[in-house]
């Protein structure tokens, strides 16, 4: 074999670049990859960190959601209940306005029959007054002495009787 | 002796007077005195009173018994 022909710059070149690669792999591999899992692991932490904070926000937020959630059903059932309420005073105060109306309708027809019936009584008493007193008039004037003998007869008779 | 009141209205004949006075004695005390008064309000007949007893035949009643009837009806018809 003839090792002239050999280029030797280049098997030197070959040995430097498997030198230097098996320094370079001695010294500065392992820092290197060190150095990339510390900052992988720092990542991936906060990474971690980050989405706990957001989990929990998303947690914060849903029992926001649900306490609104709440908040408004019970302001709308309370709010119903005020409806309600109002609606119910207001049926009773109607009802109550009717009966009252009612009553005073009642109370002024019965009133007014009173006053017809008085009106009617007065004016009735009166003609019996005015009748008698024609009748008065009328006998004072024509009282007989026949009329006063069937007195007389009728006591005799009563007194007869006893 | 006991006495007998008898008020006649002032229209009472004499006729009459003596009639109911003999009714009286004989039906009611034959030994008690009638005395007679007159009253015009009475329009006629009479009132006889002895002691707590009194009969009354007078117009006068007669109308204030009719007034009380037609009253009577008038209110209760009303």
């Amino acid at each position: 074999m003839d090792f002239s022909k050999i280029p030797f710059d280049l098997v030197i070149n070959i040995l430097n670049i498997v030198v230097l690669f098996l320094i370079v792999r001695l010294l500065a591999y392992k820092p290197i990859r060190k150095f990339l899992d510390a900052r992988r692991q720092k990542l991936d932490d906060e990474k971690a960190a980050n989405e706990k904070i957001k989990a929990e926000a998303e947690e914060k937020k849903a029992e926001y959601e649900a306490l609104l959630r709440n908040s408004e059903d019970a302001a709308n059932e309370k709010k119903n209940e005020i409806l309600v309420d109002a609606q119910n005073r207001a049926d009773e105060i109607i009802a109550s306005a009717r009966d009252t109306a009612k009553n005073i309708v009642a109370e002024a027809e019965k009133a007014a029959k009173e006053q017809k019936a008085d009106a009617l009584r007065s004016s009735a008493e009166g003609i019996a007054q005015v009748a008698v007193g024609v009748a008065e008039r009328i006998l004072s004037r024509n009282v007989t002495d026949a009329d006063t003998k069937a007195l007389v007869d009728e006591f005799i008779k009563d007194i007869s009787e006893e | 002796m006991d006495i007998i009141t008898v008020t006649v209205a002032d229209n009472m004949s004499e006729s009459a007077r003596n009639k109911l006075e003999n009714a009286i004695k004989q039906k009611l005390c034959a030994a008690s005195s009638v005395v007679f008064e007159t009253d015009p309000k009475l329009l006629g007949g009479f009132i006889i009173s002895y002691g707590n007893t009194v009969y009354d035949y007078s117009v006068l009643s007669r109308l204030e018994t009719a007034k009380a009837a037609l009253t009577e009806e008038a209110r209760n018809n009303a």
